[in-house]
């Protein structure tokens, strides 16, 4: 089994579905990740991301669907994929009455190698005072201690359900630095967010989920250049901001006082022309930013 | 949220925490006393017999000692006085222990009051409401536990002494909610006042044996909540002096406890450790290193119970198994089975029934922390690493059957110790086989709340300390009713022989541990194949 997995994909699942009764909690996905990839998993709470991932850790029995870690499959046989991967919960869960360095040690031992010299390095740089029991830790605290359990492992694969909840911005960009590194290293990093900043920061794939489907999957780049472009144009408030929600190609007209934003897809000239028909002063067109792609996704329905 | 009925928020929360368990206590200890009565009336029709088992319990310390004071046993009412109230207050201060301490420090250890704290009031005034809710549930336990015994003892006991009984009934829980109340704010964690309430009972409970069995220091039970409740006397000659005591040593410990609640910090307990913690990693190697681990705590305070239980059993039997001569006796006290044979053993055999049941709700217990560990998602941090879930069961019900082991042995050494301290030794080696002969029942009962975890995860806790409840009564009580060996067996407790009054059997044993085995294993089987689930 182990001879076959080298060249296997870091995550694979063939319709993956997940009912809870009549309640669909993830429907048929498809999803691949690459070795090597940090993949940004997005979508709002409630899309189905935590049930993916405790489909991929073997703890849900999948309705339906396969899936692959690293080329072991996840249900049958998650010991011997969970050697090779570490995991941080958004929701951290720890022994309250073990102090700060019990719980790595505890994790280390279970998890069978770890790099001391980095663990040593990663409770320096996440500024955590371990010798605390985990009772007394802040919620941010508990989350610095369960990512220096998943990193100082070194796993193939880092399984990141929002980390970074609780962590102020200087311990966000720590974490940014280590998911990098992480990367440089070969590990594959799944880091699963509805911080749009977060992963426009660090991944290159994406994929977008949406009431348990997916609903995009990509590059970053490709899924910018999805056809459209933003459009932004202010107007000098003496005349009308026009109505351009009936001109071809323009989507999710918003007026906000003198200024409308709007994308295009397909060719520009007809709101180009009633642009320069309603006398806009200024006219700015960019790339979609991930934000607004999420946002559109979310808005067809 | 909601608060119903306009309460205030913590005053609800603490509410809705306890009632339901106010209410089950309540009608259960109600039941008891007016099944106690009917027993009674049912065993011994005859005014002869019934002046026999008087004379014969009337005039004995040792049981006057673990029970109570015996007051006119010859009458219905004084022998349920007797049985009911010997017992029933203990669990009513177990529950309030429980209820207290998880509703005005568990809650706050899971991180849930810090909202409440952000309201509007003070922290005095938010421990104080959630006192009001405590009370209100106190009231659920007094209506619940009134209604029970005037429906089940009006016949035997009359309409005054139903209520008197329910009043007697209510001063242990009441008062032991406002030491739990006083212990979740000197205690660090709801663990450690936990621990304090119940060495706060442990020495209510002996000031009321010395108060009972020593000539010349009655007043120690003044010194005692149970010793109160011994003296209410509620069917034999009511008296409401002790009644007015528990009224106002409840509120005013209460009070104290509001009052400390404003000296101490949120999440902290005003006895905190000066040293920082030790790190103590050698056992954190795998999933059954870190059971031993988590059973460590609560595991040393249950084994000190148990240990004094036993030298407290081995104390009194000299003198309390004179009583038990009567074969007749022994089986009106839910002890058949002992025999003629009368004497230290046979009584060591019967009492030690108190172990079964506390073999049993360790027991219980131990599978509803397993289930605790799998709702606060901490069995998904295990489960993430290369942990199968089959291992992490194995470790903790082995963990959990070394515990009971260990628990069994020190009862019987303990009672061993107690016997040599009581001038009657017994051999050693027959004391531990008596200690160890419950084992395989509090077994069953893990294999029962495994095979819940596996199946019906949520009810794990329910289930398994409701089994064991049932179980009890079952056995105490249904020797009383000549109810049949099929119904009987369904308690596990009944398949426990009484050693050292009879030899241990070892086929028993070996069967039930089977069972326990299949239990255990029908639960395993059930956990792999289902959704880990997280609350």
């Amino acid at each position: 089994m182990r001879t076959s997995t080298a060249g296997a994909p870091a995550i694979r699942t063939e319709g993956l579905t997940k009912r809870y009764g009549p309640v669909v909690g993830l429907d048929a996905l498809d999803l691949q990740v690459q070795r090597g990839e940090v993949f940004g998993y997005l979508g709002p709470n409630g899309a189905g991301k935590t049930t993916t991932i405790r489909l991929l850790l073997g703890m849900l029995r999948p309705t339906a669907g396969r899936a692959e870690v690293l080329g072991i499959d996840a249900v049958a046989d998650p010991r011997h994929a969970h050697r090779r991967l570490a995991y941080v919960a958004g929701d951290v869960a720890l022994w309250p009455g073990l102090t700060g360095e019990e719980t790595l040690h505890l994790l280390g031992r279970m998890h069978g190698s770890f790099d001391r010299a980095y663990r040593d390095e990663l409770v320096q740089r996440f500024e955590l005072d371990p010798s605390r029991r985990v009772r007394a830790y802040s919620k941010g605290n508990r989350q610095k201690l369960a990512l220096i359990g998943a990193l100082m492992t070194r796993a193939d694969l880092l399984v990141l359900d929002e980390p970074t909840a609780g962590l102020d911005p200087l311990m966000e960009q720590v974490f940014r630095a280590c998911v990098r590194e992480a990367a440089e290293r070969g590990q594959t990093v799944f880091l699963s967010s509805h911080l749009l900043s977060e992963v426009e920061a660090l991944c290159a794939q994406v994929a977008i989920l949406r009431a348990g489907r997916l609903v995009a999957a990509g590059t970053l780049a490709d899924m910018r250049w999805d056809g459209t472009l933003a459009v932004e144009a202010s107007f000098d408030g003496e005349r009308a901001v026009p109505d351009v929600s009936a001109v071809p190609g323009v989507l999710y007209p918003v007026v906000d006082g003198t200024v409308l934003r709007c994308r295009v897809s397909g060719p520009v000239a007809p709101l180009l022309a009633a642009l320069a028909a309603a006398g806009a002063v200024r006219v700015v067109s960019r790339e979609p930013t991930l934000e607004e792609l999420f946002l559109a996704h979310y808005q067809q329905q | 949220m909601r608060t119903g009925r306009g309460l205030p928020e913590p005053a609800g929360v603490t509410r809705r925490r306890t009632t339901r368990g106010a209410l089950v206590l309540g009608l259960v200890s109600g039941a008891v006393v007016g099944l106690a009565a009917e027993g009674y009336v049912l065993a011994y029709p005859d005014p002869a017999d019934r002046t026999v088992v008087a004379a014969s319990i009337g005039g004995n310390p040792g049981l006057a000692a673990l029970f109570g004071t015996p007051r006119a046993l010859e009458t219905v009412a004084g022998f349920t006085e007797w049985r009911a109230l010997g017992v029933l207050p203990l669990v009513g201060a177990v529950w309030a222990l429980l209820a207290g301490t998880a509703a005005l420090r568990g809650e706050e250890d899971a991180g849930r009051w810090d909202v409440l704290l952000t309201g509007p009031r003070s922290r005095r005034a938010t421990t104080g409401w959630g006192l009001v809710g405590l009370g209100l549930s106190l009231l659920w336990l007094a209506a619940a536990t009134a209604v029970a015994t005037v429906a089940t003892g009006l016949r035997t006991l009359g309409l005054a002494g139903a209520l008197w009984t329910t009043a007697a009934l209510l001063v242990a829980p009441a008062v032991f909610v406002a030491v739990a109340a006083v212990c979740s704010q000197l205690g660090g964690t709801r663990g450690q006042a936990l621990r304090l309430g119940a060495a706060g009972l442990g020495a209510a409970y002996l000031l009321r044996v010395a108060g009972t069995a020593v000539d010349g220091l009655e007043w120690l039970g003044w010194l005692s909540p149970l010793g109160w409740v011994d003296r209410v006397a509620p069917l034999t000659g009511p008296d409401a002096l002790p009644l007015a005591v528990a009224a106002l040593a409840a509120p005013a410990l209460a009070g104290a406890a509001a009052l400390l609640t404003g000296w101490r910090d949120a999440g902290a307990g005003l006895i905190t450790a000066r040293r920082p913690p030790r790190s103590r990693p050698r056992l954190l190697v795998g999933p059954t290193g870190l059971s031993a681990r988590l059973a460590r705590g609560a595991g040393m305070g249950w084994l000190v119970g148990l240990a004094v239980l036993g030298v407290v059993l081995g104390l009194v039997a000299p003198t309390a198994s004179e009583a038990l001569a009567d074969s007749r006796l022994s089986t009106d006290l839910g002890l058949s089975g002992v025999g003629t044979g009368g004497g230290v053993p046979a009584f060591l055999g019967a009492v030690f029934l108190m172990v079964t049941l506390l073999l049993g709700l360790q027991a219980a217990g131990l599978a509803a922390a397993a289930r605790d560990e799998e709702a606060a998602g901490r069995l998904d941090t295990l489960l993430a690493l290369p942990v199968g879930r089959l291992r992490w069961l194995a470790g903790r019900v082995g963990i959990g059957a070394v515990l009971l082991l260990l628990g069994g042995g020190v009862a019987g050494a303990a009672a061993w110790l107690g016997t040599v301290l009581g001038d009657a030794e017994q051999p050693l080696g027959d004391l531990v086989a008596a200690g160890l002969t419950p084992v395989p029942a509090g077994l069953v009962v893990l294999g029962l709340g495994t095979l819940v975890l596996g199946v019906a995860p949520r009810s794990t806790s329910l289930v398994a300390y409701g089994y064991v409840a049932a179980a009890f009564l079952l056995e105490i009580l249904g020797g009383l009713f000549g109810l049949p060996a099929a119904v009987l067996g369904l308690s596990v407790f009944h398949h426990v022989p009484l050693v050292p009054a009879v030899d241990p059997e070892p086929a028993t044993a070996v069967a039930t541990v089977a069972v326990a085995a299949l239990l255990a294993g029908a639960g395993a089987l059930a956990l792999v194949r289902r959704d880990v689930s997280a609350d």
